[in-house]
């Protein structure tokens, strides 16, 4: 599997994604309602992964970190 | 802070050498661990399981091996016990929950194997936080166990039960596991050395699995040496965990007295002080004039901006990660989690699995851009590992409240980026706040340079002697 060329600029959507979901609380409107925030949820996730090439393997993760490791050991 | 002539005073490193000398046999100091483990476990709460039978029946196998002249492992006969998730095939393995208080597997860790290999003794389980997601060490189900340098106050989490048997004396060793920290973390609340291996460096076969992205297993000891003792018998590929890799493992033992002229160790000019106390900070830059005076160049380095995100983005996978494993029991067994626990597993049903998918992608991008420019200028990163003392109980006691996601972000600061990236870091005790509570510094590696780190570390504690210090139990 060949490396993703992401583009970090795809950051903002992500990080509103996280403001929205990750920031949880019991009283949480969006939590109250399961359905509507799995909707919009899904819809962040869809603008968020527009063009994104899938290269999520943890496997491939690790032979990442191979060819980071010190060449000089 | 007593050091009394006490067998389980020594370290591993000195405990399995005077197994070898024959200046002490492993049922003695086998007894010695049990003693201390019944005497002390009402006050601390490590201990999650002990067959003392099984454990002294261990010991003797050992000593007899001993006495036929058999070739002995670098840990033979020494007794050491782990976080309650590793799997014996035939024993309970309860994850520190309700749900798996009867688990029992059919097979055996890879890690457990490779110690047994070598000698070790396995003679308790030990507690830990619910299914190991969480940071404090308060688990609401099965308990929580209680900090040896002051009972008052939290252990840290998940590998609760590993750092307070430690520093407490129960056993010489115990491995946990780190997925945000959970090595390090309670190593850095009870005084410990804990090494949160690089991402595939160490199998997670027959590990309970918490983030199958992000999860490691790794050591917690009294010493930088014992810690390099342990990781050498454990780390390696495994082609039962297909995330090993097939690096090879480095001699750490060997390299551990180079001295360190010379070595680039870099300061971060941003991120990791973020929020730090003034008492962590004094201490945390004694230790970097520690190394100074080793001869190393201390360079101040640019930490990438996106590190700000990755304490958020691990507990994303870690969210996602952990729902998929636990979907059926979140269906069907909801009350038989705590709280905590619950919701933050139910955080994870929620995520698009697009946004998941793209999160790890981009972790790959954030690796190779941390390495080139942090790496690219030092051989280590030195950081605080905790922004702020150890805090009491009471106050880390968030279960369900609002507002406990940014409280174990907080807690957590310092440590997951290191897991997002997959990189090794170190932690390593450097003094104690005023009251009286450990304070740790990180060392941070490229990829599988856990030699280094130890390398490090090791000199660190030569110059000092803060890991000799022991809680005062009683």
């Amino acid at each position: 599997m060949t490396p993703a060329d992401t583009n970090t600029d795809d950051m903002p959507a992500l990080l509103d994604w996280l403001d929205q979901f990750q920031g949880f609380r019991p009283e949480d409107v969006s939590l109250a309602d399961p359905a509507a925030a799995s909707r919009n949820a899904a819809k962040a996730g869809r603008d968020a992964a527009q063009d994104l090439p899938f290269d999520a393997d943890p496997a491939g993760f690790t032979r990442l970190l191979e060819t980071l490791a010190r060449k000089d050991p | 802070m007593t050091k009394p002539a006490d067998p389980t005073f020594m370290s591993l490193t000195e405990a399995a050498a005077a197994i070898a000398a024959g200046d002490i046999s492993s049922r003695e100091l086998t007894e010695a661990c049990l003693t201390r483990m019944t005497a002390l476990d009402p006050k601390v709460n490590a201990v999650a399981g002990l067959d003392e039978a099984e454990a002294l029946a261990q010991a003797e196998a050992a000593d007899q091996a001993r006495a036929k002249g058999g070739t002995l492992g670098p840990l033979h006969g020494v007794p050491l016990a782990h976080k309650d998730m590793y799997y014996r095939r035939g024993r309970i393995t309860a994850c520190g929950s309700i749900i798996r208080k009867d688990f029992r597997p059919d097979y055996t860790a890879t890690a457990l194997q490779r110690l047994d290999a070598a000698g070790a003794l396995d003679i308790a389980r030990l507690n830990m936080v619910e299914f190991a997601f969480g940071v404090t060490g308060h688990n609401d189900v099965v308990g929580t166990p209680k900090n040896p340098w002051n009972t008052d106050h939290m252990t840290g989490g998940s590998s609760s039960g590993s750092g307070v048997a430690v520093a407490s004396r129960m056993c010489f060793g115990a491995l946990g596991s780190d997925t945000g920290g959970s090595i390090r973390l309670p190593a850095a609340c009870c005084g410990l050395v804990g090494m949160k291996p690089t991402y595939g460096r160490v199998s997670r076969h027959g590990a309970m699995p918490l983030a199958y992205s992000l999860d490691t297993v790794g050591p917690l000891t009294r010493t930088v040496r014992d810690n390099a003792l342990i990781m050498q018998t454990i780390a390696g590929f495994d082609a039962n965990d297909p995330v090993t890799a097939d690096v090879p493992v480095g001699d750490y033992l060997s390299g551990l007295d180079k001295d360190l002229r010379g070595l680039k160790v870099g300061l971060p000019e941003s991120f990791f002080y973020e929020g730090v106390t003034s008492e962590i900070r004094a201490l945390v830059e004694a230790s970097l004039k520690v190394f100074e005076d080793l001869g190393c160049e201390i360079v101040p380095v640019k930490i990438p901006d996106a590190v700000a995100v990755m304490n958020r983005l691990t507990n994303l996978i870690t969210a996602t990660e952990g729902a998929a494993v636990h979907t059926r029991w979140l269906t069907e067994r909801a009350s038989d989690y705590g709280p905590q626990t619950r919701a933050r597993l139910a955080i994870g049903l929620f995520t698009p699995a697009s946004v998941y998918l793209r999160v790890l992608t981009l972790r790959k991008q954030l690796v190779r851009e941390f390495c080139d420019q942090v790496f690219g200028k030092v051989d280590v990163l030195h950081t605080p590992l905790m922004t702020m003392p150890v805090p009491t109980l009471a106050e880390s006691n968030m279960s369900a409240n609002p507002g406990f996601a940014d409280y174990l972000l907080k807690i957590g600061h310092n440590t997951r980026p290191g897991n997002f990236l997959g990189l090794p870091g170190l932690n390593v005790p450097c003094g104690f706040t005023p009251d009286g509570l450990p304070c740790s510094f990180q060392l941070m590696g490229r990829p599988f340079d856990e030699g280094l780190l130890y390398r490090a570390g090791h000199a660190y504690q030569q110059a000092t002697d803060w890991h000799d210090r022991a809680p005062d139990l009683g």
